[in-house]
C-alpha cells in the first residue's frame, strides 16, 4: 500500500512541478518580449470594436474591411511609425465596454474606432473621458453623442440620424410636393430621432405630419402597421432599417396604394438590392454616400474595392469605414505620427478638411461630421440597381439650419417629441 | 367591415407563419422532452438551401423538397451524434441545441454571406388576388394553405397510421415499446427529422414572405416558443389554436392599440402561463 501511495505522489509532484514551470515561462517570455517591444519605436495601436460575430456579423466585417482597406494601401504605416489594428467583437454594450477598458488598459491603444450599436456608443464615452483615450465613431448614428452628451475625447466620422432625415423633410417639402406625411420607425432611439428630425424639418418647411407609427423592433408582419397608414398622406418616411426593410417594403407594396417613401439610406443599402429587387425601385434615401456617386475620387475607390471584394460594389458601410481611416491617418500625419500627445490629436482631427470619396469632410466643435448629404433615388440602370444620386445638399451640420445653441437646449428626439399637432 | 376582413385575413397568414414554426418544436418536445433552441435555425437553414436550390434551377417546388430533404438529414445527425449521448437530460439537451444553433448560424454566415437573400417565388405567389377593392397577396394565401396541410398530415399520421402509433407508443412507454421490438432510438430520431422537415418546409415559403439574412433564426426564435406555449408543449392542435390566437390578436392589437405593441404577442402567453401553465392542450 506504501509504496503505491508513494508512487501516486510522485506522480502529482512531478505535474504541478511542469505546470509551474510552463506557466513562468510563458509570463517570463511575455514579460522579456515587451520589454523588447518597448526598447524599438512602439507601434501605434488603434483598437477597432465592431459586431464581427453574430446577426449584424455582415455589417461588422465591412466596417473592418473597409478600415483595413486603407490601412493596407498605406503599408500599416505613418509619419515613420508602423499601424498596429487591434479587432474585438462587439456583441453588445455591455461588452463593447469590457472591450474598450481591455484596449485602453491592457493593450495601452493610442485609439479606439468603430462601434456599430447606438448602445455601445452612449455606454462608452464615460469610460474613453475618463481614461482620456479618443473614440472615434464610425457608425453609430444616435444623436446625443456629438449633442448633449458630448466630449471633447469623442468624435465621430459617419453620419447622425436627425443629420439625415432632417434633410429627408426639407426635400419631401420642397421637391417632392408632399404637404402631408405620415412616418413609421423602429420604436427605438434610432427610429424615434431619425422620426423626429424628419418630423421636425417637414413641419418648419410647411408641411403637416399627420400620422407617427412606431413598430416595435424585431417585428415579424407589418401587416397591421400598413394597413391603418393615413392615405389623405403624399408620402411616408421610412425608417424600418435592417433586414426589416425588405419586408416593410414589400408589405407597403401589398397594400396595393402607391406610396411615395424617404428614409435614411440604410433602407435601400447596396447590400439589399439583390433581394430588394424591383420593389425597392423609386425610394428615395439620405445618406452621406452611395456607390453610384461619381466622383472621380470614388469612380477609382469602387475599383479597387471590386478587386479586393471579387467583384462586388463596395457598400455604404465599407466605404464610411474606409475614409474614417484615412481621415484618422491624415490627422496623425499632420501632427508628426505623434499620436501620445492626445490633445494635439485631437485638434488636429478637429481642423482637418479632407476631400473624400464621400465629398469634403470635417469635424464641427462637437465632433461630428460636416460633409455633404445626397438625396438618392434607387433605380435599375442597364439591368442593375443602383442609387442614383439626384441631389447634393451640400456640408450639412447635425443641426441643419437652426442655431447649436437653441437646438441643444431643446429635449432630444423621442416618440413624443415634436409632438404630433395634425395627428388624428 | 374592409378593415375587419383585411386584418382578419393578416392575422390569419401570420398564423400560419406561426404555426410552421411552432408545429416542429412542439412535435420535439412532445415526443422527446427537447427544447430545441436550433428551431429557428433550421427554418433560417431551409430558407438558405431552399434559395440555393431554386437559385440554380428555378423550381420552387424543387427548393422545398430539397430543403425538406437536407434539414431532415441534418435533424438526424444532430439527433444521433449529439443529443442521443445526452441520455435525455433536458437543460443539457438545451445546451447543446443552443450550440447548433449558434453553429448553424455561423456556418450560414460562412456559405451564404450576410446579405439579405430573397427567394423568388412563382408568378402565381408573387402578385395579389383581388376581390372587389381589397387586395389578398397570393404568398400570403399559399402559408395558411401550407399550415393546413401541414396539419391534416401531422394529425392523420399520428391518429390514424401505424407509424403514429410506434411513436406514441415510444414516448407513453419506452420499455414496454422496446420490449414489442419497437427500435425507440430509431423513432427518437426519426421524429427529430421529421421536426426539422416540416420546419424546412414552413421555412422556404416563410422565408420568401420575411426575406433571408442572419439574425433571423433568433429572431423567430422567441414566436415559436410564444406559440408552443399558449397551445402546450407536445400537442399539433395546441400549437395550431395557439397560432391563430398569437396571430389574431397580434394583428388586431397593433391595428386597434398600436400603443401596446408589445403586449399584443406577449401578453398571451404570460396570462397563460398564470392561470394554465401547461397550456391549452398540454401533456405536461
Amino acid at each position: 500500500m506504501r509504496s503505491l501511495g508513494d508512487r501516486n505522489l510522485g506522480k502529482e509532484i512531478n505535474w504541478q512541478k511542469i505546470f509551474i514551470a510552463i506557466i513562468l515561462l510563458a509570463f517570463l517570455t511575455t514579460f522579456g518580449f515587451s520589454q523588447v517591444a518597448i526598447a524599438a519605436k512602439r507601434p501605434i495601436k488603434i483598437g477597432f470594436i465592431a459586431p464581427v460575430a453574430g446577426g449584424h456579423a455582415k455589417l461588422g466585417m465591412d466596417m473592418v474591411a473597409g478600415f483595413k482597406m486603407y490601412l493596407d494601401e498605406i503599408n500599416y504605416t505613418v509619419a515613420g511609425r508602423k499601424i498596429e489594428l487591434l479587432v474585438q467583437d462587439e456583441q453588445k454594450p455591455a461588452v463593447a465596454v469590457t472591450t474598450a477598458r481591455k484596449f485602453i488598459v491592457h493593450d495601452k491603444v493610442d485609439l479606439i474606432a468603430g462601434l456599430l450599436f447606438t448602445g455601445s456608443a452612449y455606454a462608452l464615452i464615460p469610460v474613453v473621458t475618463d481614461q482620456k483615450t479618443p473614440l472615434i465613431v464610425c457608425i453609430a448614428a444616435a444623436d446625443d453623442v456629438t449633442q448633449r452628451k458630448h466630449s471633447k475625447y469623442v468624435m465621430r466620422l459617419s453620419f447622425g440620424a436627425s443629420e439625415m432625415s432632417h434633410i429627408a423633410g426639407d426635400y419631401a417639402y420642397k421637391e417632392l410636393g408632399w404637404r402631408k406625411a405620415v412616418t413609421v420607425a423602429w420604436d427605438r432611439a434610432w427610429g424615434h430621432e431619425s422620426a423626429g428630425g424628419f418630423h421636425r424639418a417637414f413641419e418648419d418647411a410647411g408641411g403637416k405630419v399627420i400620422q407617427k407609427i412606431w413598430p416595435p423592433p424585431g417585428s415579424m408582419d407589418f401587416g397591421p402597421f400598413v394597413a391603418n397608414l393615413d392615405r389623405e398622406a403624399d408620402g411616408l418616411f421610412d425608417c424600418i432599417t435592417g433586414g426589416a426593410s425588405i419586408r416593410f417594403l414589400r408589405a407597403l407594396r401589398d397594400t396595393g396604394h402607391k406610396w411615395e417613401v424617404i428614409g435614411p439610406g440604410m433602407i435601400t443599402d447596396e447590400t439589399f438590392f439583390k433581394a430588394l429587387g424591383d420593389v425597392g425601385v423609386g425610394v428615395y434615401s439620405v445618406f452621406p454616400y452611395s456607390t453610384a456617386l461619381k466622383t472621380s475620387e470614388n469612380i477609382k475607390f469602387q475599383e479597387r474595392g471590386r478587386k479586393l471584394r471579387k467583384g462586388e460594389d463596395p457598400p455604404g458601410f465599407f466605404s464610411i469605414n474606409y475614409t474614417a481611416a484615412r481621415f484618422i491617418i491624415q490627422a496623425i500625419e499632420s501632427i508628426n505620427g505623434n499620436v501620445e500627445d492626445t490633445d494635439a490629436f485631437i485638434k488636429a482631427m478637429k481642423s482637418l478638411k479632407l476631400q473624400s470619396l464621400r465629398g469634403p469632410l470635417k469635424l464641427d466643435k462637437y465632433g461630428h461630421p460636416i460633409q455633404n448629404q445626397y438625396i438618392r433615388r434607387m433605380e435599375k440602370v442597364g439591368g442593375s440597381y443602383q442609387n442614383t444620386v439626384i441631389k447634393t445638399y451640400p456640408m450639412v451640420t447635425q443641426f441643419f439650419k437652426f442655431d447649436p445653441e437653441k437646438y441643444l437646449k431643446q429635449p432630444s428626439y423621442t416618440r413624443d417629441y415634436p409632438s404630433c399637432k395634425f395627428c388624428k | 367591415m374592409e378593415f375587419w376582413v383585411v386584418q382578419s385575413f393578416n392575422g390569419l397568414s401570420y398564423a400560419a407563419l406561426l404555426f410552421l414554426l411552432g408545429g416542429g418544436l412542439t412535435l420535439i418536445f412532445g415526443v422527446m422532452r427537447v427544447i430545441n433552441i436550433a428551431q429557428g435555425s433550421f427554418f433560417m437553414v431551409g430558407g438558405y438551401v431552399g434559395y440555393s436550390i431554386i437559385s440554380l434551377t428555378g423550381n420552387f417546388y424543387l427548393g422545398i423538397l430539397i430543403a425538406c430533404l437536407a434539414l431532415s438529414l441534418i435533424g438526424m445527425i444532430i439527433e444521433r451524434f449529439s443529443l442521443r449521448r445526452l441520455a435525455g437530460v433536458n437543460l443539457r439537451n438545451m445546451l447543446a441545441t443552443m450550440g447548433i444553433a449558434l453553429f448553424l448560424q455561423d456556418s450560414s454566415l460562412l456559405i451564404w454571406g450576410g446579405d439579405p437573400l430573397s427567394i423568388s417565388v412563382p408568378n402565381y405567389l408573387s402578385g395579389s388576388v383581388q376581390i372587389g377593392n381589397l387586395y389578398f397577396p397570393a404568398l400570403r394565401i399559399f402559408m395558411i394553405l401550407e399550415a393546413v396541410l401541414i396539419f391534416i398530415v401531422l394529425m392523420l399520421v399520428e391518429r390514424k397510421t401505424r407509424v403514429g402509433a410506434i411513436v406514441r407508443a415510444s414516448i407513453d412507454n419506452p420499455e414496454t415499446a422496446e420490449g414489442l421490438g419497437i427500435h425507440v432510438p430509431l423513432v427518437r430520431m426519426g421524429v427529430f427529422g421529421l421536426g426539422a422537415l416540416i420546419t424546412a418546409f414552413g421555412g422556404v415559403t416563410g422565408c420568401a414572405f420575411m426575406s433571408i439574412y442572419p439574425g433571423l433564426d433568433f429572431e423567430m426564435l422567441v414566436f415559436a416558443f410564444v406559440v408552443v406555449i399558449l397551445g402546450g408543449m407536445g400537442s399539433i392542435p395546441g400549437a395550431f389554436i395557439g397560432a391563430i390566437i398569437v396571430g389574431l390578436m397580434d394583428n388586431f392589437g397593433k391595428a386597434l392599440l398600436p400603443e401596446l405593441s408589445y403586449f399584443t404577442v406577449f401578453a398571451p402567453m404570460a396570462l397563460m402561463l398564470a392561470i394554465r401553465p401547461m397550456g391549452l392542450f398540454g401533456k405536461g
